[in-house]
Formats: structure tokens, sequence, C-alpha cells
């Protein structure tokens, strides 16, 4: 374990070394503050006004923790094949450390950096929202923990598709395999939402087949991290509640991820 | 000790290392000789447990190298050795050192001596990206040489570097040689491993030609390089 925390602190660092990373942030941090009128506006739909922050910064909440899942992406799809190229891979290796170990510390590092990017963000509005109404809610800070979930599958799904597919391939089947799930469970959100239950003239059949009850539920984790912020209740999709649905896809791509790299040349 | 046991590693329809057994005992300079894609470097592999024998077994004083432990007493350079561009000499040495359990003072006088052993003193601080390639290899060595391993294993520690820098690498190996070291060494340059080593293989196609001390083959003909030509023109004849 020490080795494993070991690899995991060098991860951080070397992916904090360029100073591009410091750039996105200040940048991101920035167009977030540009756009905090946008939370004081007033909002006027079907002639009624809108409490505009609650619905803005939820929407703000989410357009984040999308754009990190595509950050995180695009850091994982390198993971090892940079190191293998530089020579990384091998100064681990060479030493005793064991193939889990560097597996994993490498996994784990890139998302406790990407789930900290992700959480100053959402600080960030949060902030902002703070600023605006004087209420400090902490819901935020629970939808943001429980966002980062969703990171770790994206990171391990891109890693264990990269050890068989080029870099870029592999990102993009994660982001197909996300798109997939977001319009399967995007759309079944949408066809039990009110506003469609009432305007629809026919009943609208909402069952589901099982391949999208078993499917990852990443979307339901992001609308479960939203009834936090909002404070409602969760109606989750199938039996089993999203996190563990998530959770359980997240042991099985490790194991694979750990698996795979095993029987691999250096 | 170094024993390979009829090792054998096949990647698909290629058999890169055929049936190979040797030892190599403590303490001894052993040089393992072959043309390009003859076998050497993954017979390295294995020693280092990158790559697992398809068959046969390969140990390190009876620890198979596919443990972690065997990797506690090695010191490693590659071929044209690779350290990451982002990483200063000395963070590259500072992680190998923390990697073998060395912390505070320990590690920063064990860097400060390889550092100064490798002659590369005051430049440790600059980015491993502005090295040549010749610094970079004496950083790999200076890696290799942290915590005083008691094997080390070179794979062409002299590729590309200038007449001085190999003489440098020469007479830090000799020294390592004189400190009882066990060396495997993996070289073209023949005139070196003459020079230095104690006994010698010969591979070709993955199998071992001959191996013997290196006076005894050089017995067999003029020179080690006139031994190695003759034994690999008629193997290809």
């Amino acid at each position: 374990m020490k080795m494993f925390a070991k690899i995991v602190c060098y991860t951080i660092a070397d992916r904090m070394k360029p100073k591009s990373i410091y750039l996105f942030l200040f940048v991101s941090i920035g167009l977030l503050i540009i756009t905090r009128g946008c939370y004081s506006a007033d909002y006027v739909i079907n002639g009624r006004h809108v409490e505009s922050i609650w619905h803005v910064s939820r929407i703000v909440f989410q357009v984040i923790s999308m754009a990190i899942l595509l950050m995180a992406t695009m850091i994982s799809m390198r993971i090892f094949t940079r190191d293998q190229n530089d020579g990384s891979a091998q100064m681990f290796l060479s030493r005793p450390v064991k193939r889990w170990e560097y597996v994993l510390g490498r996994m784990f590092g890139t998302w406790l950096l990407t789930t900290a990017f992700m959480f100053i963000l959402h600080l960030t509005v949060l902030v902002i929202i703070w600023l605006h109404t004087g209420k400090m809610h902490l819901g935020y800070i629970g939808a943001s923990l429980i966002c980062s979930v969703n990171l770790l599958f994206v990171i391990c799904a891109v890693c264990l598709f990269s050890m068989f597919l080029p870099d870029f391939i592999s990102a993009f089947f994660t982001l197909g395999l996300l798109c997939v799930g977001y319009v399967s469970d995007g759309g079944y959100k949408l066809l039990n939402t009110e506003i469609i239950t009432v305007f629809a003239a026919q009943p609208v059949d909402t069952t589901l087949s099982t391949w999208r009850v078993l499917y990852p539920k990443l979307f339901m984790v992001q609308a479960y991290a939203d009834s936090l912020i909002t404070d409602t209740e969760f109606v989750s999709i199938g039996l089993v509640h999203p996190i563990i649905n998530v959770g359980f896809f997240i042991v099985f791509l490790l194991a694979l991820t750990v698996f795979v790299f095993n029987k691999k040349s250096i | 000790m170094i024993v390979l046991y009829a090792a054998t590693k096949k990647f698909g329809r290629l058999t890169a290392v055929d049936n190979v057994s040797y030892r190599v005992k403590n303490g001894e300079f052993f040089a393992l000789l072959g043309p390009n894609g003859a076998g050497k470097t993954t017979i390295i592999k294995m020693l280092l447990g990158f790559i697992r024998p398809t068959s046969g077994s390969v140990t390190i004083n009876g620890v198979p190298c596919c443990k972690t432990q065997t990797r506690k007493s090695i010191g490693y350079i590659a071929e044209q050795h690779m350290i990451p561009p982002y990483l200063s000499g000395y963070e590259y040495l500072h992680r190998h050192a923390s990697l073998i359990g060395l912390s505070g003072k320990t590690a920063q006088c064990e860097i400060e001596r390889v550092v100064e052993t490798v002659s590369m003193s005051g430049r440790e601080k600059e980015k491993c990206s502005g090295y040549s390639k010749g610094m970079k290899q004496r950083i790999g060595l200076a890696g290799a040489l942290i915590g005083n391993p008691e094997l080390l294993i070179l794979d062409e520690p002299v590729s590309g570097l200038d007449p001085i820098g190999i003489r440098d690498i020469r007479n830090i190996i000799k020294d390592l040689k004189q400190s009882g070291k066990t060396i495997f060494l993996n070289s073209h340059l023949l005139s070196e491993v003459e020079k230095t080593c104690d006994t010698a293989a010969i591979i070709h196609n993955g199998r071992i030609v001959t191996k013997d001390s290196i006076d005894s083959i050089i017995a067999q003909g003029e020179s080690l390089e006139d031994v190695f030509v003759k034994y690999i023109t008629e193997l290809e004849n």
C-alpha cells in the first residue's frame, strides 16, 4: 500500500507539472465568475417569474460535471502509453513495485486530480450562490463528491480500452458508451416528467428492457447528485441504486485492467 | 545467482528466446553478446519481470523474477535510457531512491554520491528534456546505482555516448566490478567486453551458441570480435 500511495502522489505531481492545467483552471473559474450575472437575471416562463439562481446553478453544476468527464477522458487515454514511451513505466516497474500498485496508483492519482479540479469549480458556483443569496447550500458539496464516482468510471474504462485500442479510439469508445447511457436514462427520465405525461396524447410506454436497467447508470448518478442539490426525493431506474450500479462496474473494470496489465509486456 | 533454466519466450509464432539455460554466479561480470534481434533484451526483460517466460524459469538468488522482491537488489539501465522529460535529473533519482525505501538525508546523500560517480554534479537539477543522449545515459546509470544494488543489469550502457563518455562509463563499471557486484551486460562493443568481463555467452536467434570465460572464448580465435563474427557467420550460412 505504501508503494501505491507513492505512485498516487507521483501521478498527481506529474499531472500538475504542465502550466496548461493551471491556465485551464483559472480560465474555467474566470468564465464562471464572468457569467455570474446569469444567476440573478430576471427569467419569465409562461408569464411566471422564476427564481433563476437555483435553476441556473443546477444547470451550471451539471455542465461542469460533464466537461470534467470529457477532461478525464482526455487525460486518462494516454496514461499507460505515455508511461511506456517516456520511460516512467520502466522506472517504476524496475523497482519493487507490484503491477497492481502501479496501475491503480496511476488511475487513482488521475481520479483524485480531476475530482479536485471539478470540486474547485463546483465550489466556485457555491460561492457565487452564497454571494447572491447569503445562503450556504451544502448540498453542492455532497453532489460534487457523488459526481466524482462518474469520473472514476470514465478513467477506468478509458484505461482498460487503451490497453487494446489506440488512445483516441479508446476515448471515443468510452464517450460513446456514456452517450448511450445518457440518451437511454435521460430519455426515460424525460418521458416520466410531468409535462410529457400531461401533454402526451396517449399514455407513454416507459417499460425498460433489461440492458437499459443493467447499463452503467452515469446519468442517474448525476440525477442523484441533482436531487441532493434540490433536496428532493430521488427516483431510481431499476432496483439497484445508481451508485451501486456504477460502483460495480468500476470494480469490474479495475479488476480487468489489473488482470490485462499483468499479462502485458513492458 | 542468476539462473535461467530452459527459458523460452514466444511472441506469437516468433520464438525470441529458445530453451536457454545458464547460470551467472554472484560477483561475476557476465556479458551477453549477439546480433540485433538475437533475444538479448528479451532475456533482460525476463530478469526484470517485464515479461514472463512462456516456459522454463528465470530466478535470481532462487526467487522467480516475476516476484517484486528480486528487484530490491537490482539496478537497471536500458538501451537508450528514457527519462520522463518533465522531471529533473534530481527528481528522477529521488524517485528511484524513494521506491527502494530511502528518504530524507539518506536519499539526499545517496543521490549526491551517484551523481558524483557519473560526473553529473551541478547538472542534476536541470530538466531531463534538456539533457543530451549521453547525459540521459549517465543519469540512467546513476539511477541504477542508487541504493548500491548487488546486481546490475546494463543493456547497452554506452549506447549513444561519445568516446569520453564511453571511457568514463567503462571506468565506473570497472570500479563496480572491483567492489564485487554481479554485473549482467548486454553490449555490441566487443572491445569493451574483452577488457572488462569475466564470462560471456553468444546468443543467436534466441539460442545460446557458446558460454565460457572470456579468455577461453578469445582462445578460439584472434580476438573476441573474430570469434563472434565466426560463430554468427557460420550460423547464418
